[in-house]
């Protein structure tokens, strides 16, 4: 260790780091720049020295010069002309088109006028960057998701380690060509970095890494997407620039990936220092978006639990108006609940029953006195019915007790059934699936917590090390002066705690959950109703065929005796010019018929509407289900919950991959006080993983 | 395999327009011309300086963005005027609102002293501009308000080196840029037909805060706080820009090198790193660029130091 104060031999030159590179790529500005002005990227001045804007294949690209480190980067960017789209064609072809002939060519220009060390494009401009760097082993090349090179173009023995390539997680154009094998044809490192969220209406920004119309300044402040509707619980921002999201060497500046681990670094208070520094502005302050992120999935997993007896309620509306919709006959308004409407109008075809059986004993009273002239032609006759009557009638009212069961039926459904679709989870909730998330978070909120304050405290630590080690050189270098007696012996440093992350039984399958839960209780949903409504189904239909067939023979009865008795005999046609006997009797047989073609008619219509029920309940149910979806958790509610907690993975992944690194630091060295800084890093990052998996519960993938 | 190939094309293709390096419609009509034949573009590519005025200057990805900045032009340039009133509080003139790829870019100019020319962003989102949503791009406004400030308190350096190129443009067969070229398409900061200003690090950031502090600040004030001695001379970029005057001229070696010589000589110029370009007489539209592969330039890193 020592106690050498001079910049280690092994921390690099600074020369432009990968984050400055991924954001001019990615984030080429807003102006065609002049030569000599100046551009910041994270704070870093850099003059454009050269510009070419008119190049005739839309091959547009600046040279910059890094004000501090004096180096040299050229920004390749793709230009909005027809020219870009052959060259997509073509980057599938063997062809080397013309636009990476000049991106070399200009190159080539520019090294031989500056110098060029470093080179960096996104997209097709990525391409352009590794045509360039695959002729130059010496450039250094950093793309975010290039597009890529021409068949042949790149050798599949060479390694290119001067060439990086980032991908994002959720580019499609990288996914697509990794996922058809054709990541060879971009040479180089291939990193994986964590910006973007997995949705489809950011495709395009997820891939250029930047929202070009929203501002960029310290830091990540302005690059970000919204997510919810402002107003509403769970509203808020999701950070997306490209460049925030590259892990570097907290002391080298070099990427963490691929299992690369920085050169080993002196301990001494310089890099203490760095250390300290990097906790509070890369560790602590990402960690704080993880907590914005995790209270927003929070808010939006309360809302819903307070919404529950609303969303209850309006699946059960649902239903409700499903249920009628599918029987379609107005008579079955309100079956569901009280069945009123159907029950008294089955009282108004009891009543034309009432109708019919007077009407029938007034055409008795006529056949049985026929005028006297006639008498000797006509015996006296009876339509005898009434037994027939009286069953029609006994239906009938048997039919308004299986309404009543189907009323019944269908209100035990809505009140008891609909409810219980969302009782389940691991502690028999309620609210399922709300509940299990609610459970888990609160679980979550107290560890994030916990991370936080042990990040903080660890900080403080380094701080403090770092400052004792200083005073402690310098007393040794007064002491060996003799300007002082000794060595001030007191440092006061923060104690560590100790913070155990507190396990989470719930959300074993994720954000499965809902999925899951959803097909088991939709599975017990059908069934259950199956069974309550079908046999009460089955019972109406029925009493309302046999009804159907009872109001049929009875019309046939009373048509047929008229016919028997009218026309059944000799001189019936006789009578019928002599009398008015004929008249009153086919006015009298209409009579009856009326009421009880009536009545006929309506039985036939409810019995299509318990038709229509019994062979469209499935239908019912299939479009129930999503509605089912829904109430257990809104959906956009849910993709956010998703969402954030995507986006809070994405901080804690990059966090760890840099305490990996810290921890790696710290290993092998003597001294006690970096022996405890390394055991306190690890226990945080052990902490981090604990973490991670929690939060990767709330997540779809 | 073929099929493969398609899917991937198509894929491709999507990413790359949506990332903004997709067709644009204009195809010959990108020049702003709206007379261009086929034979004609090349030519109609090019403007000469004294006729330019930023006509035809796009951006990328600006051809949607650019006809819903215009439609919302008024609400813009009042939204721009608040934003730099509150943040810079600076008044502004807005010159010019062009389109770019999710937002469009507004020049503008401040009032008075300091002097400088900037620009800051409107986002354009579902077809409508984000008026609340206005910024500039990281230390591109602070950057100009600064070069103003420099200007003010390095006055009678800034008056002989106006002087110098004033006479030159009088005496020689040279030309700057148009009032109006500089407005709608300038934005580096203190600007001028013959040369701009930016400027690097914080070396003047002593003057800026001194000017937040007191936007009604006097010249003499801003002298007694101006401390000459942390200005670093290499991070203050001073770009003298020249055209030729006659049209088929080709940039004239003798009279950049009387420009060379004369910076290298010169005593009581503003501290600075002095780059100087003499191009032809012509400008390109789209860009509103006039260096070319035939200009004559001395630049980083060569710049002439003067501390």
């Amino acid at each position: 260790m020592g106690g050498s104060s001079s910049v280690p031999e092994n921390i690099k030159k600074p020369v432009t780091s990968d984050k400055d590179l991924v954001e001019l790529s990615g984030y080429s500005a807003y102006l065609e720049h002049d030569s000599h002005s100046i551009l910041k990227v994270n704070g870093k001045d850099f003059a454009v020295v050269d510009t070419n804007y008119d190049n005739p294949t839309g091959m547009d690209a600046i040279t910059v010069q890094n004000i501090e480190t004096k180096d040299f980067t050229i920004v390749y960017t793709g230009t909005g002309d027809k020219q870009d789209m052959i060259t997509d064609a073509k980057l599938l072809g063997d062809v080397p088109p013309a636009q990476l002939e000049h991106a070399v060519d200009y190159y080539n220009e520019m090294d031989k006028k500056f110098g060029v060390s470093s080179i960096c494009g996104n997209s097709l401009a990525g391409a352009y960057t590794n045509a360039v760097a695959i002729k130059n082993p010496d450039v250094k090349a950093v793309n975010l998701n290039p597009a890529l090179l021409p068949a042949g173009m790149v050798d599949p023995n060479k390694t290119y380690d001067n060439i990086t390539n980032y991908f994002s997680k959720y580019d499609i154009l990288t996914k697509t060509e990794v996922s058809l094998d054709l990541g060879h044809r971009i040479p180089g490192h291939q990193y994986e970095i964590n910006n973007g969220v997995p949705e489809l209406s950011h495709l395009a920004t997820n891939h250029t890494g930047y929202k070009k119309g929203n501002g960029i300044s310290s830091g990540a402040e302005g690059q970000f997407y919204t997510i919810g509707i402002k107003g509403q619980p769970g509203f808020g921002k999701i950070y997306m620039a490209a460049d925030e999201h590259i892990v570097t060497s907290i002391w080298s500046g070099l990427p963490l990936y691929g299992g690369g681990q920085s050169e080993r670094i002196d301990i001494n208070p310089e890099n203490l220092n760095l250390l300290a520094t990097a906790l509070e502005d890369r560790v602590i302050h990402k960690v704080s978006f993880v907590q914005d992120y995790l209270d927003n999935s929070t808010d939006i997993v309360e809302h819903e639990g307070h919404q529950f007896n609303i969303r209850v309620t309006k699946l059960q509306e649902i239903f409700e108006e499903a249920f009628e919709a599918t029987i379609s006959n107005p008579l079955f308004k309100g079956i569901a609940t009280s069945g009123y409407i159907l029950q008294a109008h089955i009282d108004g075809l009891i009543d034309l029953l009432h109708i019919a059986e007077d009407q029938c004993r007034f055409l008795n009273s006529i056949l049985n006195s026929p005028p006297a002239e006639l008498l000797e032609h006509i015996t006296s006759t009876n339509i005898s019915v009434e037994s027939m009557f009286g069953e029609a009638r006994s239906y009938l009212y048997s039919l308004k007790d299986k309404v009543s069961e189907l009323t019944g039926a269908a209100g035990h459904i809505i009140y008891d059934k609909i409810p219980e679709l969302f009782e389940g989870g691991k502690e028999l909730f309620v609210d399922a699936v709300v509940d299990e998330l609610q459970a888990h978070y609160h679980i979550i909120d107290g560890n994030k917590d916990k991370v936080l304050q042990q990040l903080k405290e660890y900080q403080k630590q380094v701080q403090e090390v770092a400052n004792a080690f200083e005073s402690q050189e310098q007393g040794l270098g007064a002491a060996i002066n003799g300007n002082t007696g000794g060595v001030e012996g007191k440092v006061k440093v923060q104690p560590t705690n100790i913070y155990t992350i507190e396990e989470s039984p719930y959300m074993l399958e994720k954000m499965l959950l809902k999925d899951i839960h959803l097909d088991t209780a939709f599975g017990a949903f059908t069934s259950s109703t199956y069974g309550l409504l079908f046999p009460i189904l089955n019972g109406l239909k029925w009493f309302l065929t046999t009804i159907e067939s009872t109001l049929e023979i009875l019309s046939g009865a009373v048509k047929g005796a008229t016919n028997l008795i009218l026309h059944g005999s000799v001189p019936g046609a006789l009578i019928s010019i002599f009398t008015d006997f004929d008249e009153k009797v086919k006015s009298s047989v209409a009579n009856t018929l009326q009421p009880l073609d009536e009545v006929a008619a309506n039985i036939e219509g409810i019995r299509r509407g318990v038709d229509n029920l019994i062979v469209n309940y499935p239908v019912l149910l299939t479009n129930l289900k999503p509605y089912i979806d829904t109430a257990l958790f809104h959906d956009s509610g849910y993709q956010n919950v998703h969402l954030y907690n995507v986006a809070a993975m994405s901080i804690i992944n990059e966090m760890k991959m840099l305490f990996q690194d810290i921890v790696y630091q710290l290993s092998d060295h003597k001294a006690d006080s970096i022996v405890a800084l390394r055991k306190v890093s690890e226990s945080a990052l052990g902490n981090m993983n604990l973490l991670n998996q929690q939060v990767n519960r709330g997540t779809m993938s | 395999m073929k099929h493969k190939k398609k899917v991937m094309a198509l894929t491709i293709g999507i990413s790359l327009l949506i990332g903004g390096c997709g067709v644009s419609e204009s195809g010959n009509n990108q020049n702003g011309d709206s007379n261009s034949a086929e034979g004609k573009q090349e030519e109609n590519r090019y403007v000469s300086v004294q006729n330019y005025t930023g006509q035809g200057y796009d951006l990328n990805g600006g051809e949607q963005t650019d006809k819903i900045a215009e439609a919302h032009r008024e609400e813009i340039d009042k939204a721009v005027k608040t934003f730099f009133m509150e943040e810079y509080k600076t008044d502004v003139t807005v010159h010019n609102v062009v389109g770019a790829q999710g937002g469009a870019t507004v020049f503008v100019e401040s009032k008075g002293e300091p002097h400088f020319h900037t620009y800051a962003i409107v986002p354009i989102e579902d077809e409508k501009p984000v008026l609340e949503g206005v910024w500039s791009q990281e230390g591109q406004v602070e950057q100009a308000i600064q070069t103003g400030l420099y200007r003010m308190v390095n006055e009678k350096a800034f008056n002989q080196l106006d002087k110098y190129l004033e006479d030159l443009v009088q005496n020689q067969q040279v030309v700057g840029k148009t009032e109006e070229a500089i407005e709608n398409t300038g934005a580096v900061g203190l600007m001028t037909p013959y040369y701009y200003a930016d400027i690097a690090g914080d070396s003047l950031k002593h003057l800026y805060t001194a000017y937040m502090g007191n936007p009604q600040i006097t010249k003499e004030e801003l002298q007694s706080v101006y401390q000459p001695d942390i200005v670093e001379a290499e991070k203050i970029f001073i770009t003298i820009q020249l055209f030729m005057e006659e049209k088929q001229a080709q940039p004239d070696e003798k009279i950049f090198e009387e420009i060379c010589t004369y910076l290298e000589k010169a005593t009581n110029i503003p501290k600075g790193a002095y780059a100087v370009f003499l191009n032809d007489n012509s400008i390109t539209k789209t860009s509103g660029k006039g260096i070319k592969d035939n200009s004559l330039e001395r630049g980083i890193p060569n710049q002439i130091i003067k501390d």
